[in-house]
């Protein structure tokens, strides 16, 4: 079985219609993504000592079966990783 | 309604970022009634967390987060006491074997078999539960609940965690289901590492500390974020909806149902066992006082009579017999043994300890007051500290577990927190710091310097704030450390506390192997005196073992020295004193000591008595050595600050000497309570944090000036207390060690030579190294000799008035390879050349025999060392007997026994080298025997032509620094006091902080071992001579 592989991106993105605090659809890249269902949320601490302050990385299936996992720091999205 | 049942403090070492008291704090503020600690593998935070927790308020629940042996976690709780002791026996067993010391793991068929009284929750991600359910293996998560919960009918729960975690939600829906499905309870947990969420950076970098690695470092047991801190129970009901609402409601059932379990108050020592005829301790106790006070007084007056009654009936009232049995039990079997020792500390207060022959202080008969020791109204436990000869002292701790056996004797733990010096290390490198960097900086930070002042000092001191790069990672060092000061950075064995019980221990604490493999207790001597235990400090001191080998040596030269007769008022002694010659004299030869004797010129031991507490940190911030002296002169009028200190201060001249005398200012001046006072005892103890001492401060002043004590007076009285902080004597113990200050000096006064030997021979001890002891025999007329293979000894022996080296002077000399060397000597006489004695002791290998050949020990057999080095690898060929000659031959005209080698030999420079890097010490010479004729040319004056200068002489003298430091001062600025040794004695120099910020800082750098100084000589009302530097200099 093919071990899943992941790609480092650390882009901002844009979203839209949140709910809670999980991005319905967001765009990336000029190509808007629907999210279809959360897989999975976590809270890092971030670099702490270069200032930063935590971040909610949110791992979410597309609508087109794509796997990202969507960071919020500094009060912005990032595509994070995308998953193949 | 939540309450947090698994919560880890700074006793979980590098896995916690709480104090115990900021927990429980925290915990009272939130309105919380309960807490638990559950630290990694120990209860060693325990008594604190009790006493913290009846401060504020909040019941305390004892608990431990255990690892079992396959590495998982589990959190357990003590529901009753007979919980509690089987947590002990668990975490004992968990200690138990040569790989368990560092690494404890509970085997998991103990915990089920000791499971009685002990409420277990499943444990964090590390628990075997969630790493099973993580891992999608449903069955066996089931059947090994299935096992937990049949194994604690009702006390086992499945703990749910809301971490912020990858796969918290699947994992918490995984837990619920099997929790329904198997009839188990849930509880919420916040599995706390610190008390607020931004302390999380000092948790990540303790795990970096613990791991080895540096902030940059992934590494998975590093904390993912910061949730692990102490939240409300709002943030828990936030963080927990959508799970079933009994996980945090179970939290408060928990709490109830379990005991507060730690034994407190009382007394667990033990009845001392009676010898045949006697019935009742208490008459054996006054048999032995009468009788030793018969020997030690002769006759028996009235006063001392009363005296000696009422501390009986004292040690009676209060139920202390069988403990001063226990302790003159130790004493005696030490004495009967020829075991050198004497007690130290409030002891001394006592005249029963003195007759008991515990203590060498006559207390009656210096006024020493008993209730300082032990009284009635604080009915504290007595606290009997006794040094012994260091070689020595483990007879008697065997003694004692022999006779108590093993179940019921500990030895008591110690912590080293996070210092300055430690901080710097260790923080600086988890935040990548480069470590040529911080070896620098921690090298120059003072020894004693806090970790939560490092900001402050490197604004100060100049040879730190050269540093200009990585100011960002600085600040963060200065920030983090100042959050770890007082945290238990190592765990360690008390140099000689030992706990004796009546129970068996693991009903009272659990035991953990030392390093050494005697077990101890986790609680250091605070934590065993609130669980009842009594303490007994047994040390090693070497200065006992100084002097029972200055008896020896005097014996084999056939004179007796009866070091307990000593007569204390030889004039000779205290000339000597006051003429501040006091290196090698027990706590007085510093160079604040050196000076403060020639100024004060001791008559009495009243004088030595005060010395010893004089010079601390505590009256030397505190201003107190001056007005002392001038007062002790009749020089100055004495006067007190407020009407109240002078029946407290009347004996010391109005002056703040002892610790006694801070707390009954605190009680006197503020009114503190017993409970307060001791408080502030313990603060000053010990070293605690600023905050600490800060807080304490404020409820002096609050206090004082409620008892109507003018504002400005109260807190000029309580910066003397605040000068004490952690360095104060109490007056017992100043007696105690100037009895044996005053005896040492006797010693170096009249046989010196057999006492710098004896030094030599326990070294390291006392506050010089090596070359400094030496140089002072040699500025008394007494020759050094080097090490000899035909003369020496393993240890230093006195040759015709002369001391000569051992071999254990010799850098990682072996005392097996000395005793070979003598025994051969022995059997077939002296060593006739080297390759002799390469022949005769095969344990002498090649690194052996070229250091004893760049000491000069074959300096008599072979006067070139160049050529025995060179001979030396023909010699080594040829110790075989059936070598051919020409093996052993080391060039053309050179004969085996070393015979018709080149005469020419290594310059002086070359052997000195070698001899202090291998001697510590120089023999061919001194160092500046080398720059001598450079330094005359320039002007310099050596050390002993400065005693003849006046005062106000403008000098150049340069010579070795030795122990350069900074003490505190009142004015915060900073003094430097070295000592400059050359080849004719010692000159100290201070130098004031203009100078310092000028040009001294090199001296705590590796360019200042050799230095030059200009200053002006000064005695400062003493005959003692001293240069104030106005420069300092490297010597190239």
């Amino acid at each position: 079985m093919r071990r899943p592989v992941s790609r480092l991106v650390n882009r901002p993105i844009q979203v839209h219609g949140l709910c809670g605090e999980i991005p319905q659809v967001f765009r990336d890249g000029g190509k808007w993504h629907r999210v279809d269902c959360v897989i999975d949320r976590w809270i890092e601490m971030g670099d702490w000592w270069a200032d930063q302050g935590p971040r909610v990385v949110v791992r979410v299936l597309t609508e087109d079966q794509a796997l990202f996992d969507l960071e919020f720091v500094d009060e912005r999205w990032f595509i994070y990783r995308v998953w193949d | 309604m939540f309450l947090h049942l698994h919560c880890h403090s700074c006793f979980s070492f590098l896995d916690g970022a709480a104090g115990v008291e900021a927990l429980v704090a925290q915990a009272a503020l939130l309105g919380m009634k309960a807490i638990a600690l559950t630290d990694h593998n120990t209860i060693a935070g325990l008594p604190s967390f009790h006493k913290w927790a009846a401060a504020y308020g909040v019941k305390p629940i004892s608990g431990a987060e255990i690892t079992l042996e396959d590495g998982s976690h589990l959190t357990v709780l003590a529901e009753t006491r007979t919980g509690y002791a089987n947590l002990c026996r668990l975490l004992t067993l968990a200690h138990t074997g040569p790989e368990r010391r560092r690494d404890p793991r509970v085997p998991e068929h103990e915990l089920l078999a000791h499971g009685e009284g002990l409420i277990v929750l499943s444990g964090c991600r590390r628990g075997r539960l969630a790493r099973h359910l993580l891992r999608g293996e449903n069955d066996a998560a089931k059947r090994l609940a299935r096992v937990y919960r049949d194994a604690f009918p009702g006390a086992y729960f499945i703990e749910l965690q809301a971490d912020g975690y990858p796969g918290a939600d699947r994992l918490h829906r995984s837990q619920v289901a099997l929790a329904k499905d198997l009839g188990i309870p849930v509880v919420a947990t916040g599995d706390v590492h610190h008390v607020h969420p931004e302390q999380a950076a000092l948790h990540d970098v303790l795990t970096c500390i613990r791991l080895g690695c540096d902030i940059h470092t992934p590494h998975p047991e590093r904390p993912l974020n910061h949730t692990r801190w102490l939240f409300s129970a709002g943030e828990a009901e936030r963080r927990f909806a959508g799970l079933p609402p009994e996980a945090l409601a179970n939290t408060v059932a928990i709490a109830e149902r379990c005991d507060v379990v730690l034994p407190q108050g009382g007394s667990l020592f033990p009845r001392y066992r009676l010898p045949e005829g006697w019935r009742h301790p208490r008459g054996l106790l006054r048999h032995l006082v009468w009788r030793g006070a018969r020997e030690r007084y002769g006759r028996i007056d009235a006063a001392l009579r009363h005296r000696i009654e009422h501390e009986l009936e004292i040690i009676e009232r209060l139920g202390y017999t069988d403990y001063f049995l226990t302790v003159w039990d130790i004493v005696d079997f030490a004495r009967r043994h020829r075991i050198r020792c004497a007690g130290r500390g409030s002891a001394a207060d006592s005249a029963v300890a003195y007759c008991l022959y515990i203590t060498d202080v006559d207390a009656a008969g210096r006024g020493l007051l008993f209730e300082r020791f032990m009284s009635l109204e604080r009915a504290e436990k007595p606290d009997i500290d006794i040094d012994f000869d260091s070689r020595r002292r483990d007879e008697v701790m065997d003694y004692v577990y022999r006779k108590y056996g093993a179940d019921h004797v500990a030895r008591v733990a110690t912590y080293q927190t996070f210092r300055g010096r430690s901080a710097v290390r260790d923080i600086g490198a988890a935040l990548g710091l480069p470590e040529a960097l911080l070896d620098a900086l921690a090298k120059r930070v003072p020894w004693a310097a806090h970790a939560d002042r490092l900001e402050g000092l490197f604004e100060r001191l100049p040879e730190l704030r050269e540093v200009s790069q990585y100011q960002r990672q600085l600040r963060w060092l200065w920030r983090l450390a100042a959050q770890a000061a007082g945290f238990p950075r190592h765990f360690g064995m008390h140099l000689g506390g030992v706990v004796i019980s009546a129970r068996p221990l693991l009903e009272v604490t659990s035991l953990q192997p030392s390093a050494k493999g005697e077990w101890m207790t986790p609680f250091d001597k605070e934590g065993v005196e609130d669980v009842g235990l009594v303490k007994l400090d047994l040390l090693s001191l070497r200065t006992m073992a100084a002097i029972e080998d200055t008896v020896v040596l005097r014996e084999r030269q056939g004179h007796r020295l009866d070091y307990d007769r000593i007569p204390l008022d030889d004039r000779e002694t205290f000339a000597m004193l006051g003429n501040g010659e006091t290196i090698g004299v027990f706590q007085l030869e510093s160079p604040a000591q050196r000076a403060l004797q020639a100024r004060l010129k001791p008559e009495g031991l009243e004088d030595i008595v005060a010395s010893v507490a004089l010079i601390r940190p505590g009256p030397i911030k505190g201003n107190m050595v001056d007005p002392f002296l001038l007062r002790r002169h009749g020089q100055a009028p004495i006067t007190y600050l407020h009407p109240k200190l002078e029946p407290i201060l009347g004996k010391t001249y109005g002056v703040v000497l002892f610790q006694e005398q801070v707390i009954e200012i605190a009680t006197e001046v503020a009114r503190f309570t017993p409970g307060e006072a001791d408080q502030l005892r313990r603060v000053m103890s010990r070293a605690r944090s600023a905050a600490e001492m800060e807080r304490i401060g404020r409820q002096f002043l609050e206090k004082a000036e409620a008892a109507g004590v003018d504002p400005a007076v109260a807190r000029t009285i309580f910066s003397y207390i605040q000068g004490y902080a952690s360095y104060g004597f109490c007056e017992a113990h100043a007696a105690a060690f100037a009895t044996t200050a005053y005896k040492t000096a006797y010693l170096v006064c009249h046989f010196p030579a057999e006492f710098y030997a004896s030094i030599l021979n326990q070294y390291p001890m006392g506050y010089y190294p090596v070359h400094v002891v030496c140089a002072e025999a040699r500025r008394r007329g007494i020759r050094v000799l080097g090490p000899d293979v035909n003369r020496s000894t393993w240890a230093c022996q006195v040759e015709d008035g002369a001391i000569r080296l051992g071999f254990c002077r010799i850098h990682g000399f072996r005392e097996a390879v000395a005793e070979a060397m003598c025994e051969a000597r022995e059997r077939g006489g002296p060593f006739e050349s080297a390759l002799d004695l390469l022949r005769r002791v095969p344990q002498v290998d090649r690194l052996t025999a070229e250091h004893l050949i760049r000491v000069g020990a074959f300096d008599g057999l072979h006067p070139s060392r160049r050529a025995a080095l060179w001979a030396l690898p023909a010699w080594l060929g040829a110790r075989s007997e059936a070598a051919p000659w020409w093996v052993a031959s080391p060039g053309p005209g050179m004969e085996p026994d070393g015979s018709g080698l080149p005469g020419d030999d290594l310059p002086l420079a070359a052997k000195l080298m070698d001899e202090y890097r291998l001697l510590g010490v120089g023999v061919s010479g001194h160092w500046l025997n080398l720059y001598r004729p450079e330094l005359e040319r320039t002007g310099h004056v050596t050390a002993r032509e400065v005693e003849s200068l006046p005062d106000g002489s403008i000098v150049r003298v340069a010579g070795l620094v030795v122990r350069p430091h900074r003490p505190p001062t009142r004015s915060g600025k900073t003094v430097v006091f070295f000592t400059l040794e050359d080849e004719t004695g010692f000159v100290d120099v201070t130098m004031f902080e203009s100078v310092y910020q000028s040009c001294g800082a090199m001296l705590f750098t590796p360019y200042g071992r050799l230095a030059g100084v200009a200053g002006e000589v000064q005695r400062r009302g003493g005959t003692k001579p001293q240069v104030v530097a106005s420069a300092v200099w490297p010597l190239t």
